[in-house]
């Protein structure tokens, strides 16, 4: 059990309690004694004096689970002195019988916040166990037969005292009880405040992520209407015109050679051009140079592309999951593509990709005109690239302001989860 | 409107790629008995190409930005009940638009299968002499 992680607090009362307990028990004894060595035999003095050290050690032995923060088997150990203690004055002194059952009583007492409701059910039979046991042996016992020997009113006197002390001690126990009650409430309460601001924020990232979600499917459902359009209009196009041209040129091959051979340059020119755009078609779905040599030779490549003037700086960048690469790729093409549309014909650009250890970082700064960040919000391609690094457990951060520049920021925490793919695959 | 032989089928071909368009322009001229009299780049220059005289064959492009091919065909056919128009595009014909039936055009070809005996068998089936 470690309740003083709970509750701070509780550790340093029942420290508080220990010491009061020895305390109580020792200042009792020395008052015991005393009188035992002006009235009795020196011989239970040391019976006396083995009895209280007996107690000292078990009570000091509670100090250990009490550091660990097992208050419950401190209490335990303390509760279990106690009694045998009160046990053994008892057989010296039962006519203060009295100040044992109430000295019984505190542990019960002190330990009630600090153990489980099984623990403290055997903790009340033993505690109604052990003032029976007492009752018995103050009826039955009065080995050093001090009640005779001692005048009345001392004994009177050392119940009264003894009863005061114990009455405080114990409203003193009643009143540390209370502020452990009180804390572990306020802990509940702490907590219970904390376990609904998790929720909010659960909820919260629950709605961005369907959100985010619904975002990457139509953007992917957009992406795959461009390359159908791009197809039909482009390269099926072209290859339907070739096949009819052909078709042309083979029935004019006799009748009019000349036109036929035009017509077979204009095929040729025309496939060249149709080869392009597939090639360029097939590299904006996913660049081969991506997929067989990753993102040190990817992002030069973008970059040598690029409509203005780029420079690109990679550190420690290995090869990565399929879907962290894409997604560093298109965000810094994306980033490229914003730059040329929006930061101004005289910008300049520089991508920074660095690896360190399982995390990839890429920054992409321009000179450009900037934007307030506050007035525009994200555009669409700024949300694309937080939508593209959320599914593989990134952020993106951007700083702009007008003339100011633009700077964005994409962090993958985890990037090197799953590699699977053969870097060393050739190009196809 | 071109010049033609007096005894060839003129026709129009209307489609927004320009290089299909010269593709079936030369497929066109190099098939006997059939003159292209004029080009289109929208359903709306070609509303506006086909004449008010003589029977006309129109290759209509079906995916064209602006009218497009399906309503361009339906007005013409609706104003010039002579006029054959054959629908042509790159798609088969089950995915083809459900008004594509319905506009008055005479046929659909696929763009790939368009040919010279393709042109002479439309003519034939749908033209004045075949109706």
């Amino acid at each position: 059990m470690a309740q003083s992680s709970i509750l701070p607090e509780a550790g340093r009362r029942f420290r508080r309690f220990i010491i009061a307990d020895l305390c109580t028990i020792g200042a009792g004894t020395v008052f015991l004694l005393a009188i035992y060595g002006w009235v009795v035999h020196f011989g239970y003095i040391l019976l006396l004096a083995g009895l209280v050290a007996g107690l000292g050690v078990l009570v000091a032995s509670a100090a250990r689970p009490l550091a660990r923060g097992d208050l419950e088997r401190s209490a335990t150990i303390v509760c279990l002195a106690t009694w045998a203690v009160a046990i053994g004055l008892t057989l010296l002194v039962p006519v203060l019988i009295p100040v044992f059952v109430l000295t019984g009583l505190m542990p019960v007492l002190f330990a009630l916040p600090y153990v489980s409701r099984a623990r403290l059910r055997v903790f009340l039979a033993t505690s109604v166990g052990g003032i029976v046991t007492l009752g018995l042996l103050a009826r039955l016992q009065d080995v050093s037969g001090l009640a005779g020997k001692v005048p009345g009113w001392l004994m009177d006197s050392a119940l009264v005292i003894a009863l005061s002390i114990l009455g405080g001690l114990i409203l003193l126990i009643v009143w540390q009880d209370a502020d452990t009650l009180q804390d572990a409430l306020d802990q509940v309460m702490s907590t219970n405040r904390a376990l609904q601001a998790s929720e909010e924020l659960l909820a919260r990232h629950a709605d961005e992520l369907a959100e985010s979600r619904a975002r990457v499917v139509a953007a992917t459902d957009q992406e795959r209407r461009r390359i159908e359009r791009d197809l039909h209009d482009g390269a099926q196009q072209r290859l339907v015109a070739l096949a009819v041209n052909l078709l042309v040129a083979r029935q004019q091959s006799e009748a009019d050679p000349a036109r036929s051979g035009l017509l077979l340059d204009q095929v040729a020119d025309q496939l060249q051009v149709a080869i392009a755009e597939i090639r360029d078609l097939a590299h904006g779905i996913y660049p081969p140079l991506l997929a067989n040599r990753g993102l040190a030779e990817a992002l030069p490549a973008a970059v040598a592309r690029a409509p203005l003037a780029a420079r690109l700086v990679t550190t420690d960048i290995c090869r990565y999951p399929a879907d962290v690469e894409a997604a560093v790729y298109f965000c810094c093409l994306e980033g490229l593509q914003n730059a040329a549309k929006h930061a101004g014909p005289t910008a300049s650009l520089t991508i920074t990709v660095t690896g360190s250890g399982h995390g990839l970082e890429f920054e992409i700064i321009d000179t450009g005109v900037g934007f307030d960040t506050t007035d525009t919000g994200r555009g669409s391609g700024l949300v694309n690239m937080a939508d593209r690094l959320a599914v593989v457990g990134g952020t993106l951060a951007i700083d702009s302001r007008p003339d100011g520049g633009c700077r964005i920021i994409g962090t993958i925490p985890n990037a090197t989860h799953n590699i699977t793919r053969d870097a060393s695959r050739p190009l196809g | 409107m071109m010049m033609m032989p007096d005894s060839a089928v003129p026709v129009v071909v209307v489609d927004d790629h320009a290089m299909f368009r010269k593709a079936a322009v030369a497929l066109v001229a190099a098939t006997e008995g059939f003159a292209v009299v004029g080009e289109a780049d929208s359903g709306e220059t070609a509303v506006e190409l086909v004449g008010t005289d003589g029977p006309v064959l129109v290759l209509m492009d079906i995916n064209m930005p602006g009218m497009g091919g399906i309503e361009a065909a339906r007005r013409i056919c609706r104003d010039r009940p002579g006029v054959v128009v054959v629908l042509v595009s790159t798609y088969d014909p089950a995915d083809l638009p459900a008004d594509a039936a319905r506009c008055g055009a005479s046929g659909y070809v696929h763009k790939e299968h368009l040919a010279p005996e393709v042109l002479r068998r439309v003519w034939e089936q749908r033209g004045p002499g075949g109706r």
